[in-house]
């Protein structure tokens, strides 16, 4: 790979101050200082031509406080851009800040007010849990009666009192990934970068890290950006998500807010259950509601689709045919219908 | 605080050095050959005026030093990059070229302590066991000569961390380095007297070509500016210059210097130049995050 660390290359990035206030005009941003996190035209191209485009043309807004989901299948850039934003790589376009400092020129100011849990996350196993910490808590300078205090909070925290005078190497996945969080907190940042946070780990573990991202997010209000692959886990924890393909960002948004894209670009589609009359007739008096595209009878249930939300509607007519809706759902669309829609409709 | 970064680096690698059992199982080896070897040689009746300095076995020293810088440096950072210990601590604020001068530090450190010990073990042995004299012109030319095989193990230990920051995994790098260091330390002397004699028909005394080629090797440039001898490996070119380098106390050490300095200018820049190179790939080093 065609890479380079931020810091030994020039600065040739378009400045954020900049390019901000042309997207403003353009109206695709919002002047506010309250995102920890946005990029601007982010983009990433290797190879000696330039054609392979890692990331391309990515503007993204990650306010203060949330849980941020960035989710995309394997390759779809999620690595690289966040290798951008905490200054491993200079963007090849665009600019960004993260915690208002540029990922560019500021990268010492990024990593000192940010806490990042790659993957893979490697630690020295020849050390214990309190040795890791105090290593990585040395590189900021942070006071030795302070420094010994916070590592047995971090690590009272993560669940890992017990382990604190055991070597790393002898963590099982799950402690590892636990140690990870602690190691991203050390310097107790205001935005923490999680990539794959619970890859590798038994359902059990999964959720008490969902609990620990939870707790941090609520109690210390620190942002998370966090890239991963299930899609449980995004929808469980994440306020917004944003969605991205060959490095492309195709949605961004609430659950919500991705569901109602959907909707608006393939329709709704409803499951009613009739009495009084039988299915057939209920799905011809649906037929002639306007809006309704396509019905179908399945397993004695009457699957209607339609462009809008056209519950009241529906109902009415099946009404006004004689018969009696016992159930009446929308079809619940989760993350992972919603993100394999998305995707394949890019 | 990013200098003080450098040195939080620095004291890891030499604390995880000295915790290494490794590296102190060849640390106490290397003790033990330095020992006898001195013991042996500080038997011998020796040409030179100053016993004790004759008595020093260079010919070991600059075989197996390099063995420890190896040792120190195979793995620095190939090591790290296996196990995403480098992935983790380039999240925190410290620069590339932080991590790789804190790890040069670290082990120039350990080099340093580990040369001085071993001159100690040399001096303290023919004290001991012999009861040669020591004086001032001595002391002095056991600094020089600690000075010099510094930057002659440092040269190996550059070695050892660009290989180690090019391979994908650490046993390559010992390999590579091993086989550089028979190379260079073994069989280079040979190998040139062979290659030469085959295509020119000169023999070694004969050869300019063989004392230009030489001076590719650090051993040269050591074993010339040291004991005066152009090559210190095995059955290799048997060539003294006039002055015995600096433990020729018949010569002043300013004379020595004089004489010598192209090999002392060559033993200080190469661990540069070296430093150099490896600084520029470890930046442009893809590391998977």
């Amino acid at each position: 790979m065609e890479s380079m660390s931020v810091e030994s290359m020039s600065v040739e990035s378009m400045s954020v101050e900049s390019m901000s206030m042309e997207l403003e005009q353009s109206g695709i941003l919002q002047e506010t200082d309250e995102f920890a996190i946005e990029t601007i035209h982010l983009s990433k191209f290797f190879g000696k031509e330039k054609q392979i485009r890692a990331v391309d043309n990515l503007n993204l807004q990650v306010k203060k406080g949330e849980v941020f989901g960035f989710v995309g299948p394997n390759g779809a850039g999620k690595t690289t851009t966040m290798k951008m934003l905490i200054g491993l790589l200079e963007p090849s376009e665009g600019s960004g800040k993260v915690a208002g400092f540029d990922i560019v020129r500021e990268v010492i100011n990024i990593r000192e007010t940010t806490g990042v849990l790659p993957e893979p996350a490697g630690f020295y196993d020849n050390l214990t849990a309190r040795q890791n910490l105090r290593f990585y808590a040395k590189l900021y300078n942070i006071e030795p009666g302070v420094r010994e205090k916070r590592i047995v909070n971090l690590l009272e925290t993560v669940g890992l009192t017990r382990a604190i005078d055991q070597k790393t190497g002898g963590f099982s996945t799950g402690m590892r990934k636990r140690f990870g969080l602690a190691q991203a907190l050390v310097n107790e940042p205001s935005v923490l970068f999680l990539d794959e946070p619970t890859s590798g780990i038994d359902p059990l573990g999964a959720q008490m890290m969902r609990d620990l991202i939870k707790e941090l997010n609520r109690s210390k209000g620190v942002t998370v950006f966090l890239s991963s692959h299930s899609m449980e886990e995004v929808e469980e924890i994440c306020d917004h998500i944003a969605i991205i393909a060959k490095g492309k960002l195709l949605a961004a948004g609430s659950v919500e807010d991705l569901r109602d894209m959907i909707r608006e670009k393939e329709g709704v589609h409803y499951l009613l259950e009739v009495q009084d009359i039988p299915l057939s007739e209920a799905a011809e008096a649906v037929k002639n509601v306007e809006g309704v595209t396509a019905f179908d009878i399945r397993d004695r249930t009457l699957h209607v689709s339609a462009k809008m939300k056209l519950r009241t509607e529906i109902a009415k007519a099946v009404k006004k045919a004689g018969g009696t809706v016992s159930m009446f759902e929308e079809e619940e669309m989760n993350l992972q219908k919603l993100f394999l829609k998305i995707i394949e409709g890019a | 605080m990013k200098n003080n970064n450098v040195f939080v680096i620095t004291q890891k690698e030499a604390a995880d050095h000295l915790h290494n059992t490794g590296f102190l199982v060849l640390l106490a080896t290397y003790t033990a050959i330095i020992f006898a070897s001195t013991y042996m040689y500080g038997s011998l009746v020796h040409q030179n005026n100053s016993v004790l300095l004759s008595s020093i076995n260079v010919k070991m020293i600059s075989l197996f030093t390099p063995l420890v810088s190896i040792v120190l440096g195979f793995d620095a950072v190939v090591r790290e990059q296996k196990s995403g210990s480098l992935n983790v601590l380039l999240t925190h604020p410290l620069f590339r070229d932080n991590v790789l001068a804190g790890k040069f530090l670290g082990s120039m450190l350990m080099v340093a302590a580990i040369i001085v010990f071993s001159v100690f073990v040399s001096v303290g042995t023919l004290l001991i066991f012999y009861g040669v004299e020591v004086g001032y012109i001595e002391l002095i030319r056991i600094a020089a000569f600690t000075i010099l095989t510094f930057f002659y193990a440092v040269t190996f230990l550059e070695i050892a961390v660009l290989i180690s920051t090019m391979v994908k995994n650490a046993t390559d790098s010992l390999t590579y380095n091993i086989v550089i260091w028979i190379f260079i330390c073994v069989l280079f002397g040979a190998i040139l007297k062979t290659v030469v004699a085959i295509l020119t028909g000169q023999t070694a005394t004969e050869s300019v070509l063989i004392t230009q080629l030489l001076n590719i090797s650090p051993l040269h440039h050591y074993g010339e500016a040291v004991i005066g001898r152009a090559d210190l490996s095995f059955m290799g070119v048997n060539v003294e210059s006039t002055i015995g380098g600096i433990f020729d106390t018949e010569y002043t050490l300013t004379q020595c210097l004089v004489e010598f300095w192209m090999n002392i200018v060559v033993l200080i820049m190469t661990p540069i130049i070296l430093f150099i190179i490896d600084f520029i790939i470890f930046l442009r080093k893809d590391i998977t995050l």
